[in-house]
């Protein structure tokens, strides 16, 4: 079934299956790798993108309900590095493998959205993305950072 | 000091390999602020087998250790470019190819292995050899091209000086001329107070790719004409597939082909969710399999057993403990035992492959990339020149991608299909199809003197090992940590009880000290609570002949204020080892009210000789340290009829954020050769964990995890 979405500010027309979930379609149809897959069951956020601002999992979402919103991935939130999470992130150096980082950019990145100076416990129960490298201290001080580049910006 | 870091480098590492060092996977990134890659004007010069110099005065270190998060590819680049002289922002790393001139110098047998946090550990030196050797061929080019002696030439940020009148001349246009030179014998290393980048917190490198997905991992490999695969094993170990009704999966738009094998099946199609959701429809029974009828209480039973009544393979006997534990009339005992550990690394495994003729390729991430070339050749009886092993970086491994499993299954499929095919196993084969750190039961029973300190101690450990008895002899994977254990206890047998169990077993971050020392350290903590003493003074008493070991338990103690009061129902807990010729203190504090635990502050102390990278040796320690944390507090492993019960994150959990305690880590600079980093933040937390709910609770801890335990 063709489906036309908006990723990164373009559209797109995709040919495939109605429950196909966007996390898959991102990686495969359209070629954005970025987005990662991890557990499929919405228990980590390594496919963590944006949609229509929110940070959403993709892994569960049917391409089927995602309609005409607009979706961000990790190659969307910025050509240059410049946003003020991936500034931080690489201030901090806040990844090892890097497996669960555009997850965790992603996160982040929407959660100053919509709070730009969150709390450390705000932070902690919004930015639930799952990390066995153990970078969470680095992730709290990155959004922290963040959310100053951002002030100053 | 155990640690041998006196080489004989094969001579082939000073010279230019034929075709091996341009073949690998091209992974070259920039250091700093440009990530262009390589812009040539020329050929790049092979100088040895770990450097390359282009004219554009670019230098590429052939990197030997595989990256999966520990930091080398940032590690092993700043040890060569200091010793080089070059800058840090011309250096380039690629992975090295399949090639023994690269194999880690601690290994017994040659090997390019990436495991036991072997990578700085053992190539400190011999990349500074080579890159000596490199800098005194490029000195000496200048010194021709200039008439004059080399001892008139210094080096610089990539640059020959000379000395009389400061003329320079760059690596790179040196490096023709230097690369026809004989390498001399022992060209001479800086002395440590000439480092200039080793000691500093660089940036790690790939960070830029990290930050805006553009990393590739396995996993994201594409290929033209690539199929793409779900697999589902037998979930009872050895079982084999007995029927499968293909006619429902075939149905799903892009599937190609339903591949059977032995003990799995596997759907292969146009994109890896039409294989997944295929596979789901294939109607398949499996049968028979060796663990068939197993459970974790059996096995627990099973090992408790063996730690308590059998004396098994003596593997250390000082004194006589056994005479003195026989007469005393006061013998403390008890029981520990702790599961089986799952890797679970956030990447899924993953492999890609391609056959042609009678070549074969293999994109992977792996941690031993000739046990990956080796398994396939075998596999496919062809000679290991046909395979070509491609490694990129890996989203965690921590042990898990020593074998060569998953590349096995990749070439099978990739056979099958008669296209390139990638195999992604999904979060629930990965969980159920590990090679687990074994399940361990520890008995102990000891006397203590008149002070309270040990006397005798006899500990005993039953487990499944990870291969059969060698010779009689006890598996180091299994025992290896305890036979060094360093306290001073006069008396001490240690025993080791192998039993044989069907569940596939092997390297779980810092292998063998994940168990072992949670046992001595939980038994020291027991003893020195029993006699009465602080558990830190305890310590300091016992272990005064490791002064590495007391100096990081002296920095913990002081930072944690060791000592002072805490409020009601908080504890501290205290533990530290050596680990792969480091040494490493941890204090925990913790509070319980109504049962509920709270970690709320962890410090660490690690000395790893010359850190050659500080702020990768914090992030390290403290990686290490949260793994160890959370699969205290909530990882196990369970089998039920003879298969693995968990299956994902929401049963096999890792931390969330809001568990995350505050985290202080403190290097001590002591200078000597640099120790291991990768795992050597795991084995000390979980006692200094179940240590501080003893010092909170009275509670003791002997079984993980603790998440199975009522803490009111
Ligand atoms: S892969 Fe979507 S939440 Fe884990
Ligand atoms: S950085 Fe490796 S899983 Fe988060």
């Amino acid at each position: 079934m063709e489906f036309t979405i908006k990723v990164n500010g373009a559209s797109q027309v995709v040919d495939v299956d109605p429950d196909t979930p966007l996390l898959w379609v991102i990686r495969e149809e359209l070629g954005l790798t970025g987005t990662k897959y991890s557990c499929g069951i919405a228990a980590c956020g390594a496919c963590t993108v944006h949609v229509d601002g929110e940070a959403t999992r993709s892994c569960v979402l049917p391409i089927e309900f995602v309609g005409q919103s607009e979706i961000t991935t990790i190659e969307g939130l910025s050509s240059d590095r410049s946003h003020p999470v991936q500034q931080a992130w690489l201030e901090i150096d806040v990844p090892q493998c890097g497996y669960c980082q555009s997850g965790q950019i992603m996160a982040a990145a929407a959660l100053l959205e919509e709070n730009p100076n969150p709390s450390d416990e705000e932070i902690k129960e919004t930015v639930t993305n799952l990390c066995r490298c153990g970078t969470y201290n680095r992730v709290l001080k990155g959004i922290k950072r963040a959310a100053e580049l951002k002030a100053t910006a | 000091m155990t640690q041998q870091q006196i080489f004989e480098l094969d001579r082939r590492t000073f010279t230019k390999l034929a075709g091996g060092a341009a073949g690998g996977l091209m992974l070259g990134v920039t250091f700093g602020c440009s990530d262009q890659g390589q812009k040539l004007q020329g050929p790049p010069v092979t100088i040895n087998a770990y450097i390359r110099i282009s004219p554009d005065e670019t230098i590429t270190l052939i990197n030997p250790a595989e990256e999966m998060g520990q930091g080398v590819r940032t590690a092993m680049p700043q040890i060569l470019a200091d010793e080089l002289d070059a800058r840090w922002d011309q250096i380039f790393v690629e992975q090295a190819p399949l090639d023994l001139a690269y194999a880690n110098p601690g290994m017994a047998r040659p090997a390019q292995r990436t495991s036991g946090s072997m990578s700085v550990r053992y190539y400190f030196t011999p990349l500074r050899q080579v890159a000596a050797a490199a800098r005194d061929m490029l000195v000496r080019a200048a010194a021709e091209q200039w008439g004059v002696v080399a001892a008139e030439c210094e080096t610089k940020d990539g640059f020959v000086i000379r000395a009389s009148d400061g003329a320079k001349l760059s690596y790179g246009t040196l490096a023709d001329a230097a690369s026809k030179l004989e390498p001399s014998d022992n060209p001479p290393l800086k002395s440590p107070d000439q480092f200039t980048l080793i000691g500093q917190s660089l940036k790690s490198v790939d960070q830029l790719k990290k930050v805006d997905g553009s990393l590739e991992f396995t996993i994201d490999i594409d290929l033209p004409g690539m199929l793409h695969a779900a697999l589902a094993i037998t979930p009872v170990f050895g079982g084999q597939l007995a029927s499968y009704d293909e006619s429902e999966a075939l149905k799903v738009k892009g599937v190609r082909q339903i591949v059977p094998m032995k003990d799995a099946i596997a759907v292969v199609a146009e994109r890896y969710w039409q294989a997944k959701k295929a596979l789901d429809l294939v109607q398949v029974t499996f049968e028979g399999g060796d663990s068939l009828g197993l459970s974790t209480e059996a096995i627990y039973a099973d090992l408790r057993e063996g730690a308590e009544q059998e004396e098994g393979i003596t593997f250390r006997d000082d004194g006589n403990s056994k005479e003195l534990l026989q007469a005393s009339q006061q013998v403390i005992e008890g029981t520990y035992v702790v599961p089986y550990l799952a890797h679970a690394s956030m990447e899924p495994l993953a492999c890609v492959a391609k056959l042609e003729g009678e070549t074969c390729e293999v994109w992977t991430g792996t941690q031993s990339i000739q046990a990956a070339a080796r398994s396939v050749a075998r596999f496919l009886d062809v000679p290991t020149e046909q395979i070509t092993i491609h490694t990129g970086p890996m989203g965690g491994s921590f042990g898990r991608r020593l074998g060569a499993d998953l590349e096995i299954r990749a070439v099978e499929i990739a056979q099958a299909a008669g296209a390139p095919v990638k195999v992604i196993w999904s979060r629930e084969e990965d969980i159920r199809h590990d090679y687990y750190r074994p399940a361990v039961a520890a008995h102990f029973a000891a006397t203590l003197d008149e002070q309270g300190f040990p006397e005798a101690l006899d500990l005993r450990i039953a487990t499944y090992a990870m291969g059969p008895p060698r010779g009689g002899r006890a598996d180091s994977r299994v025992v290896g940590s305890m036979s060094d254990m360093v306290y001073h206890i006069p008396h001490v047998r240690f025993g080791y009880v192998q039993r044989e169990q069907p569940i596939p077993v092997g390297s779980w971050r810092s292998v063998a000290r994940s168990h072992n020392t949670f046992f001595s350290e939980s038994l020291i903590d027991e003893l020195a609570h029993k006699a009465g003493h602080d558990p830190l003074d305890y310590r300091r008493a016992l272990i005064k002949e490791t002064p590495r070991l007391l100096a990081v338990l002296e920095l913990v103690a002081e930072k944690s204020e060791w000592g002072t009061a805490l409020p009601e129902g908080h504890g501290r807990g205290i533990a530290a080892t050596p680990c792969f010729d480091s040494f490493v203190a941890h204090v925990v504090e913790v509070s319980v009210f109504k049962g509920e635990l709270t970690v709320h502050k962890v410090i660490n102390a690690v000395d790893c000789g010359i850190a050659v990278n500080p702020d990768i040796v914090v992030q390290q320690i403290e990686g290490a340290m949260i793994q160890g944390l959370y699969a205290a507090l909530h990882n196990e492993i369970t089998i039920e009829n003879g298969a693995v019960v968990e299956s994902n994150f929401h049963d096999y959990q890792m931390l969330m954020p809001w568990e995350m305690p505050e985290v202080e880590t403190h290097i001590v600079q002591s200078g000597e050769l640099p120790g291991g980093i990768g795992e050597v933040g795991t084995p000390a937390l979980a006692p200094a964990l179940t240590n501080a709910i003893y010092a909170a609770t009275g509670l003791r801890i002997r079984t993980l995890p603790i998440s199975g335990h009522e803490l009111s």
